[in-house]
C-alpha cells in the first residue's frame, strides 16, 4: 500500500506503508543518524509524538527483541525508513520489523529516499507532518496535522504509579518523564536500589522516599511547557545529590533561571562529540533532544561540564558546589557508545559522598 | 595540545614494492600523510624504493629517496638528513618492521632520533604474541585458548579441557601442513600423533576453535592525550576463518544488535588505549551469534583495512594520525569533509559498502584457490549503494571478471553436491556458489547453519536471484518496475540477458522512463551538516544532490582493481593526469571503484565518482555531467577498453582517437601501418579458431609466441615450442572467441628494448630508451630494465627512436604511446604498441624526471605540447635507473616462480646510481636480495643451459661465493676447476637440496627450467621451496649475469645515498 509523508509545507515524500497500514500518523518529524538500535530509538519515551525518519538505509537485518526495549513498547508517532529487511536474523530468533510495528499499532513508511528526506529536514527545520495512505482526504490530513498537540507529553509517557528495583546500595529516585531503561539498568548495574515515581510525584512525595539521591530522566517535548513540574525538580537540587539526564537537565536549567531555546533540527544520534571539561577528554555520546539551556544566567553557581564539539552548545552543567550534575546526551547508552557510563560512577561517589555527610 | 614545536622535519618510511598483503593503499596512506605534514610546516623526507607511487613524486615530499627499505639504507639516509622524528606507521608492516629494527639496532637512539606516533612499546606489545595474549588476559578481553604441546596425552587433556573442536596448528610446517580442526576425542587421536610427526620440533599448537564466528573489525584512532574514536566498523561476510583481505566485506556491520555494536566499540577503545597506540589501530574481532566474542588480532597502524574505511566513511584517516603524529588532538583537528566540525567524531553513514576482493586467479589457473589465512588477493573493488543487493552487484561489475551480476553459467550444469561443496568451502567463487544455490531453491535456513555466513547476506543474495527469475519469466513487463530492479544494482546488461534484449535497448528503455541514477554524497554524517566533500555515488532514487560542475570539465577513467598486469602504475597515471587537468584549467573528474588508490581520494581530483568502470555506469556520469570528454588512455586495459562503445554513444574521447587505437590493436590493421611504416615485427598471424591457429604457425615457423588480444600483462601468453604443444594450449584456452582472436607470431630470442613517447601526432618526444636485461621471452613486466640502455648499440637506438617516432606518427597519436621492440644483431623489430600509458611511464617520469603524463595531457588537450622540452630522445639522464620486478609467489601456493612470457610480478622496486651496477645493486637490495660475503648459491642448471653458465658460475666462485650443485652440474664444474659442493637430488637422499633450502641453508638459488620428466618437477619444488623461504630465486642466466656485474663492484663501490631531487636537478639540493 502507498504512503505519504506531508508536510505542513506542503512537501511530500512517498513510500510503502508498513506496520499497521491502516493508521494515520500526525506529529514532528526529525531524523536520527544512529546506525543500530533502530528498536531502542523507537522505545525511548523521548520520541513521544515524533515521525522518526533513520538515516541508515537498512533496518531490521537483526529483528526485534525484548532485550532491545526502552521501555514498554514503541513510543515514536511513526518511522521512515528507506527498506527494512523482512526476515530478521537474530540468534534465538526475533521478530520482523514489519511484524513488531503492527503489533504495537504502528504506521511506518518503507522505500524512501530518507537522504533527500533527512536534507530537507536540514534545511527546513523541524516541522510537522502526516503520514497516510496515499490519496487520503486532504481535509482530514489537514485536521490532523491541525490536531497535533505535544504540550502534555511528559504525562503521557510517564510511569501511572511508581514502582521499585531493589538492590542494597544506594537508594534513588528516578523521575520519570519518560525515562528509558538503560537508567536504571545503569544504575542497578551500581547496585543502587531505584525507585521510579511519576512526573507528578511532589516535594513531600520525594521526601517519604527518603532518597539518597535523584535522577531526573529524559523525556519528550518542549521543557518551557513543563513549569508545574520546577517545584519538585527545584526541591530535588537543594536537598539531594541529583542527575539530570536530557530533558532533566533543561529543567534543572529552567528551575536555575535559565532559558531553553529550539534547536534548528536537533541532535538525534549516536556520534556527537562532546567535550567533558573536567576529564579534557571526548566523549561520543548518544544524543535527543530538540532544545538546549543557554548557560550564561547558570554562570555564577554551575560550571559548564560538557560542550558540544560540532555547534558548541551547552551540554551538561556541574554545579560550583551542589551535588548536582546535569548533562543534555544519554550516558546511560542504549542506543550509542558506552563512553559515557563514567558519568554514573560519579553519580554514585556523590551519592557517597553526601551519605557520608550526612551520616558524619 | 599545541602541535610539538620541535618537530620541523620529518622523516616518512614508505612500504615499498606491491606485494601481496601489502598494495596500493600504501600510497594512499603515504600521500594523504605528507601532504598533512606539509600542511603543518613540517619538511617531508620520503624513502620509499617503490617508483610506480604518487608519494614518490617531487610535489609531494619535499625531499624523496628511491632507495632500499632496508635499516642500513634507512642509516644513511637518517644520518644525512637528521630529521626531528620518523613516521613509520603509514608504511604498512614493512615501515612497522623497520621502525622496530632501527629502534632495537640503536639506531634512533645514536641519532637522537624519534619515532613519532605509536611508540615502539605499542607496536611490541601488540606484535609480540606473547605480551599481546598477557595484555588481553589482564583487562579480561577473551582470546582463544591455545597451548603447545609435545604429546598427545598432554594434547588430549588440553582439548577435553577446552572442549572440541579444537585447532590444531604444527610449529614450522609450511602452508599448515598438518594442521586443521579435531571435533572430537576420536579424531584428535588419530590427527594429533600425525601433526605432531610432521613438526621438526614436533610441538603442536592446539587452540580452541573460533570458525563459524562472524568477523568483525573496528577501526581506531587514538591521539596523544588519549581520545579514542571509531572512525567505523565492518563486517566479514565470510566467517572467521578466512583472511579479512580474501573475504567480501561490508561497512557498515549489518547484523550486530546496537549492544553487540557497541561492546565491541569499547573492548576497541579499551585494547587500543592500554597499548598506548597514537595514532591508527585496527581490532579484529570473532563474534559468536549468541554475543560472545574474541579478540583476534589488532594492527597498530593504517592497513588495507584503514584504507578502506576511509573510502567508505570519507574519513581520512592517513591524514588525521599523520597530525596527531605532530602531537595535534582529534578536537584540535578539522574535519576535512565538512569542514566546519571536527575530527574528534565518528562517522556515520547512510548507505553500504560491499568490498570485494580481486585474486589472481585468472594468472595462475594452477593456484591454489582455496581461502584461509594467508590472503591471496592482489586487489580490491568497493562499492556503495543504498542496499546490500545494489552494491553487492556494482562490486562484481567492478572486478571486470567478465561478469554482468551473479551469474556464472559454468555452475549451471554442475550436480547439486557439486553446488553445496562450493558454497561451503571459500573460495574466489564462492559467492557465485552461493547465487546458484539459491537459484536452485536451497533452503536459505540450511544454507545459514552450513556455510556459517548470516542468513541476512543470504537473503540479500535470494532477493536477486527472485528478481532474476522475475526478469526471465516477466521479460516484457520489466519496465513497470525497473526502479525497482535498478534499485537492486541490475546491470542493463544483465537485464537484457534476462530478458532476452540487448544492453543498448534496455538503456534507451530505461531512459524514456526517466530511470537514471541519482548521485549522493559521501559526507561522514549522513545528511546532518553540510558537507564540501566532492565524493559521490550513484543510487536509484529520485532525488539529484549532485550538481554538475560548472566550467570546463573532464572525466578521466581509472584503472579498477589492482590485477597482476594492472598494478598501481596505473592508479599513478591517473593521479598525474587529474593533476595535469587542474594545471591546465580543467575540472577533473574522477570515476574509478578501487578503495586502495590515491586516485580515490577525497581532494585528488575536483570530483570522484566511485563508480564500476563499465560502459553503463560511464555513460550515466557522461549523461549527468556532460564533459568536453573523457580520458581513456591513463586507466589501462580497463579504460581503454571502453573507448570504442564510448565513442559509438558519442563520447568524445580525448587524447588519440578511435581509429589510432585500432590500429594499434588490431592485428591485421596494425600490421598494414608497419607495412605502410616499412616497419619490420616478427611474423604473426592472428586465428580466431583452433585449425587456422595451427596453421599459422606452421607457416610462421616454431617456435611461436601465442597471446590472445586485448589483454594485459600477458595474461595467457606462451610461448610454443612444436604443434603437440600448441594443441594441447588450444584445448585449455578460454581466452580465444568471437572477438577475441588469438596472436601467433615467431618467437625471436634477442635485446629486449621499450620506450614511452608522447606526441601531439606530429612532434614525438622520447625521454629514454629501457633496455631489458633478460631476453625476449620474458614478460616486459617481469624483466629487469635499466635506463639508459647499456648494452643496446648506437644503430639499435637510432632505429627504436625512429620507429617510434614513425609510428607516433602513423597512429596520429595524442598522448602516450609504448612500445616494445626486439633486437637482433643490429635489426629492430616491433613486438606490440599500446597507445595509452603503461606499466613504465611512473618509472620513466622519476628516472628523467620528464612530466610525460603533463605533455600527454596537454598533447590530449590542445594538440601542442610544452616547446621547452625538444623533441626525438632527450638528453639521456647522467645516472642510471633500473627497475625490478617483486613478486609474491610465497602467498599463492603451487604457483611456479618460473618467468616466462605470462606476467607473474606483482610490484616493483628501483635502484638509481651513478653506473649501471650500483644502481642494479641497489635495486636487488630493494628487491630482496641478501647474499653476504662468501654467501652460499644452489646452482640448479638445466643441460642445455649449462655451457652459457659456466662462467657466470666461475666469476661467482672466484668472488669468494659457495657454489652448491648436484651430480650432474658438479660433475661438470670440477672438471673445469671451478670448485662446488654437492648436493642430493630429491630422488636421492635426505638431506636432499629442498630439505637444504627449507632449512636456509642456502642465500640464493639459481634454476634454470628443465622441460620433461623428474627434473622438471623437482625445478617446480626448487623453486616453492626457495620463494616460501623467502630466498630470491633467479630463473633466467640474463638475470645472473646482470646481478654478477653488481656483485662484482660492490666490494670497489663505496655507496652513497642521494636524494631525486639531486638526480633531477629539481630544488632541495644541497
Amino acid at each position: 500500500m502507498k504512503g505519504t509523508l506531508l508536510f505542513e509545507d506542503g512537501t511530500r515524500f512517498d513510500g510503502t506503508l508498513i506496520g499497521d497500514t491502516g493508521r494515520m500518523a500526525a506529529g514532528e518529524v526529525v531524523f536520527n543518524t544512529a546506525m543500530t538500535g533502530y528498536q531502542e530509538i523507537l522505545t525511548d519515551p523521548s520520541y513521544y509524538g515524533q515521525i522518526v525518519v533513520l538515516t541508515y538505509p537498512l533496518i531490521g537485518n537483526y529483528g526485534t527483541f525484548p532485550e532491545a526495549a526502552e521501555s514498554l513498547f514503541p513510543w515514536a508517532e511513526a518511522v521512515i525508513v528507506k527498506d527494512d529487511a523482512p526476515v530478521p536474523s537474530h540468534f534465538g530468533g526475533a521478530e520482523s520489523f514489519d511484524s513488531y510495528l503492527k503489533r504495537y499499532h504502528k504506521v511506518g513508511l518503507s522505500g524512501v529516499d530518507t537522504r533527500e528526506l533527512t536534507l530537507y529536514i536540514r534545511g527546513a527545520g523541524t516541522q510537522h507532518a502526516v503520514l497516510a495512505e496515499s490519496g487520503h482526504d486532504a481535509l482530514d490530513l489537514a485536521q490532523a496535522l491541525e490536531a497535533i498537540d505535544l504540550s502534555r507529553s511528559v504525562y503521557e509517557v510517564t510511569t501511572p504509579e511508581p514502582y521499585h528495583i531493589v538492590h542494597d546500595g544506594p537508594h534513588i529516585v528516578v523521575i520519570d518523564y519518560g525515562a528509558k531503561n538503560s537508567i536504571m539498568e545503569q544504575l542497578a548495574a551500581r547496585n543502587m536500589s531505584v525507585t521510579v515515581v511519576p512526573c507528578t510525584v511532589t516535594p513531600g512525595e520525594i521526601e517519604a522516599y527518603r532518597p539518597d539521591g535523584i535522577v531526573l530522566s529524559n523525556g519528550p517535548g518542549d521543557p518551557s511547557l513543563f513549569g508545574d513540574l520546577l517545584p519538585t525538580v527545584k526541591h530535588c537540587i537543594a536537598h539531594y545529590p541529583t542527575l539530570g539526564i536530557c530533558l532533566g537537565h533543561q529543567l534543572i536549567g529552567l528551575a536555575e533561571g535559565a532559558r531553553t531555546y529550539p534547536l534548528k533540527f536537533g541532535h538525534h544520534g549516536a556520534n556527537h562529540p562532546l567535550m567533558d571539561h573536567q576529564t579534557g577528554k571526548v566523549l561520543i555520546t548518544s544524543q535527543n533532544h530538540g532544545y538546549a539551556v543557554e548557560a550564561e544566567p547558570l554562570l555564577d553557581r554551575y560550571r559548564i561540564r560538557l560542550t558540544n564539539l560540532h555547534d558548541q552548545t551547552v551540554e551538561g552543567f556541574q554545579h560550583r558546589e551542589k551535588p548536582v550534575l546535569t548533562v543534555q546526551h544519554h550516558p546511560e547508552a542504549g542506543p550509542g557508545p558506552w563512553d559515557s557510563h563514567y558519568l554514573f560512577d560519579e553519580f554514585l561517589t556523590m551519592v557517597r559522598e553526601w551519605g557520608d555527610g550526612n551520616h558524619a | 595540545m599545541p602541535k610539538r614545536p620541535d618537530v620541523r622535519k620529518v622523516l616518512v618510511i614508505g612500504s615499498g614494492p606491491i606485494i601481496i598483503g601489502q598494495a596500493a593503499e600504501f600510497d594512499y596512506a603515504g600521500t594523504q600523510a605528507c601532504r598533512a605534514l606539509r600542511e603543518e610546516g613540517v619538511e617531508v623526507v620520503l624513502v620509499n624504493s617503490n617508483p610506480a607511487t604518487i608519494m614518490t613524486d617531487l610535489s609531494v615530499a619535499d625531499t624523496v629517496y628511491l632507495e632500499p627499505l632496508t635499516v642500513s639504507f634507512l642509516a644513511y639516509i637518517l644520518g644525512k638528513e637528521r630529521p626531528d622524528g620518523v613516521l613509520a606507521t603509514l608504511g604498512g608492516q614493512m615501515g612497522l618492521n623497520l621502525a622496530s629494527e632501527l629502534g632495537r639496532s640503536g639506531v634512533l637512539t645514536d641519532l637522537g632520533i624519534p619515532l613519532l606516533g605509536t611508540p615502539l612499546s605499542a607496536i611490541k606489545m601488540a606484535e609480540d604474541r606473547e605480551d599481546f595474549r598477557n595484555l588481553m588476559i589482564e583487562l579480561h578481553h577473551p582470546i582463544p585458548k591455545s597451548r603447545t604441546v609435545t604429546t598427545v596425552e598432554e594434547g588430549l587433556a588440553f582439548a577435553n579441557d577446552i572442549g572440541y573442536p579444537v585447532i590444531l596448528r604444527p610449529a614450522y610446517t609450511l602452508g599448515g601442513t598438518g594442521g586443521g580442526f579435531a571435533h572430537s576425542a576420536e579424531e584428535l587421536l588419530v590427527r594429533l600423533p600425525h601433526a605432531l610427526a610432521l613438526s621438526p620440533i614436533t610441538q603442536v599448537l592446539v587452540e580452541e576453535s573460533i570458525a563459524g564466528c562472524k568477523e568483525v573489525e573496528y577501526e581506531v584512532i587514538r591521539d596523544g592525550a588519549g581520545n579514542t574514536i571509531i572512525v567505523c566498523n565492518m563486517e566479514n561476510l565470510d566467517p572467521v576463518g578466512v583472511h579479512t583481505g580474501d573475504s567480501i566485506v561490508v561497512a557498515p556491520s549489518q547484523t550486530l544488535t546496537d549492544y553487540e555494536y557497541q561492546m565491541l566499540r569499547s573492548a576497541a577503545i579499551d585494547i587500543v588505549s592500554h597499548l598506548g597506540v597514537e595514532g591508527g589501530c585496527n581490532v579484529q574481532f570473532a563474534l559468536h551469534p549468541d554475543g560472545r566474542y574474541w579478540v583476534i588480532e589488532v594492527n597498530p597502524r593504517v592497513s588495507r583495512s584503514s584504507a578502506l574505511a576511509s573510502k567508505a566513511t570519507g574519513y581520512p584517516i592517513a591524514r588525521i594520525v599523520s597530525k596527531i603524529a605532530l602531537g595535534l588532538t582529534l578536537p584540535e583537528i578539522a574535519n576535512p569533509v565538512t569542514e566546519d566540525t571536527t575530527a574528534a567524531f565518528e562517522p556515520a553513514l547512510d548507505y553500504i559498502v560491499v568490498k570485494i576482493p580481486r585474486w589472481p586467479f585468472d594468472k595462475f589457473p594452477g593456484a591454489d584457490r582455496v581461502l584461509g589465512t594467508q590472503m591471496k588477493a592482489t586487489g580490491e573493488v568497493m562499492a556503495i549503494d543504498r542496499t546490500f543487493p545494489g552494491g553487492l552487484q556494482k562490486a562484481v561489475r567492478s572486478l571486470e571478471m567478465r561478469r554482468t551480476g551473479l551469474n556464472d553459467p559454468q555452475l549451471a550444469s554442475l550436480p547439486p553436491e557439486a553446488v553445496w561443496e562450493g558454497c561451503i568451502t571459500a573460495t574466489d567463487e564462492r559467492l557465485f556458489y552461493l547465487a546458484e544455490g539459491l537459484r536452485r531453491h536451497f533452503r536459505v535456513e540450511d544454507m545459514a547453519e552450513k556455510t556459517s555466513i548470516d542468513r541476512w547476506f543470504l537473503d540479500g543474495i535470494a532477493e536477486i536471484i527472485r528478481w532474476e527469475e522475475w526478469l526471465e519469466t516477466q521479460a516484457g513487463e520489466w519496465v513497470d518496475e525497473a526502479w525497482k530492479i535498478k534499485q537492486l544494482g541490475f546491470s542493463d546488461a544483465r537485464i537484457a540477458e534476462l530478458t532476452g534484449s540487448t544492453p543498448a535497448a534496455v538503456r534507451a528503455q530505461r531512459l524514456a522512463l526517466g530511470v537514471r541514477p541519482g548521485y549522493k554524497m559521501v559526507d561522514t554524517c549522513a545528511g546532518e551538516f553540510p558537507a564540501r566533500t566532492p565524493y559521490y555515488y550513484a543510487a536509484y532514487e529520485p532525488s539529484r544532490e549532485a550538481v554538475p560542475l560548472t566550467g570546463p570539465k573532464v572525466l578521466v577513467i581509472g584503472s579498477g582493481p589492482i590485477r597482476i598486469g594492472q598494478g598501481i602504475e596505473f592508479d599513478a597515471a591517473s593521479v598525474y593526469a587529474l593533476n595535469a587537468l587542474k594545471r591546465l584549467g580543467y575540472q577533473a573528474i574522477m570515476v574509478n571503484n578501487n578503495p586502495e588508490t590515491v586516485s580515490t581520494d577525497f581532494n585528488a581530483s575536483d570530483r570522484l565518482y566511485f563508480e564500476p568502470i563499465t560502459l553503463e555506469d560511464v555513460l550515466n556520469i557522461v549523461d549527468w555531467e556532460q564533459p568536453l570528454g573523457v580520458v581513456v588512455q591513463f586507466g589501462g586495459q580497463t579504460a581503454i577498453n571502453l573507448s570504442e562503445a564510448l565513442t559509438r554513444n558519442g563520447v568524445n574521447i580525448i587524447g588519440t582517437g578511435l581509429e589510432g587505437l585500432s590500429r594499434a590493436e588490431d592485428r591485421e590493421l596494425f600490421d598494414a601501418l608497419l607495412g605502410e611504416l616499412g616497419i619490420k615485427r616478427p611474423p604473426g598471424h592472428t586465428a580466431i579458431a583452433a585449425p587456422q591457429a595451427i596453421a599459422a604457425a606452421r607457416d610462421i615457423g616454431y617456435p611461436v609466441l601465442v597471446r590472445p588480444s586485448f589483454v594485459l600483462g600477458g595474461r595467457a601468453m606462451r610461448i610454443i615450442e612444436d604443434q603437440g604443444q600448441l594443441e594441447q594450449y588450444l584445448s585449455t584456452s578460454t581466452e580465444m572467441g568471437e572477438g577475441q582472436p588469438l596472436l601467433i607470431d615467431r618467437y625471436m630470442s634477442g635485446l629486449e628494448l621499450e620506450v614511452d613517447a608522447v606526441s601531439d601526432g606530429d612532434r614525438v618526444i622520447i625521454p629514454a630508451v629501457m633496455e631489458h636485461v633478460e631476453r625476449a621471452g620474458v614478460h616486459s613486466g617481469d624483466s629487469v630494465a635499466v635506463l639508459p640502455p647499456v648494452r643496446a648499440s648506437r644503430q639499435v637506438i637510432e632505429q627504436v627512436v625512429d620507429i617510434a617516432t614513425r609510428l607516433c606518427r602513423g597512429l596520429k597519436v595524442k598522448g602516450l604511446l609504448n612500445v616494445q621492440f626486439v633486437a637482433v644483431n643490429n635489426d629492430v623489430y616491433v613486438i606490440e604498441a599500446n597507445p595509452r600509458s603503461s606499466r613504465t611511464v611512473p618509472f620513466v617520469i622519476k628516472a628523467t624526471g620528464v612530466p610525460l603524463v603533463d605533455l600527454a595531457m596537454e598533447a590530449s588537450l590542445t594538440g601542442r605540447m610544452d616547446d621547452r622540452w625538444g623533441q626525438g630522445l632527450l638528453q639521456p639522464p647522467e645516472h642510471f635507473s633500473v627497475k625490478m620486478p617483486v613478486f609474491s609467489f610465497a602467498k599463492l601456493g603451487q604457483v611456479d616462480a618460473i618467468l616466462g612470457p605470462e606476467m607473474k610480478s606483482t610490484g616493483e622496486v628501483m635502484g638509481i646510481d651513478h653506473d649501471f651496477s650500483s644502481a642494479l645493486y641497489k635495486a636487488l637490495i630493494a628487491g630482496g636480495f641478501r647474499v653476504p660475503a662468501g654467501g652460499k648459491i644452489l646452482a640448479t642448471i638445466a643441460d642445455a643451459d649449462k655451457a652459457e653458465a659456466l662462467p657466470y658460475l666461475r666469476e661467482l666462485a672466484q668472488l669468494g661465493y659457495r657454489i652448491y650443485a648436484t651430480a650432474g652440474t658438479l660433475a661438470l664444474l670440477s672438471s673445469r676447476g671451478i670448485p662446488a659442493r654437492p648436493v642430493y637430488k630429491i630422488r636421492e637422499r635426505r638431506p636432499h637440496l629442498v630439505d637444504m633450502i627449507r632449512e636456509g641453508q642456502f642465500d640464493l638459488v639459481i634454476n634454470t627450467i628443465s622441460v620433461g620428466g623428474d627434473q622438471e618437477r623437482e625445478g617446480f619444488l626448487i623453486r616453492r621451496a626457495a620463494v616460501e623461504q623467502g630466498i630470491l630465486c633467479f630463473t633466467s642466466l640474463d638475470t645472473v649475469r646482470a646481478a654478477l656485474e653488481a656483485l662484482r663492484d660492490r666490494h670497489r663501490q663505496t655507496f652513497s645515498v642521494h636524494p631525486l631531487n639531486e638526480w633531477l636537478h629539481v630544488g632541495q639540493v644541497r
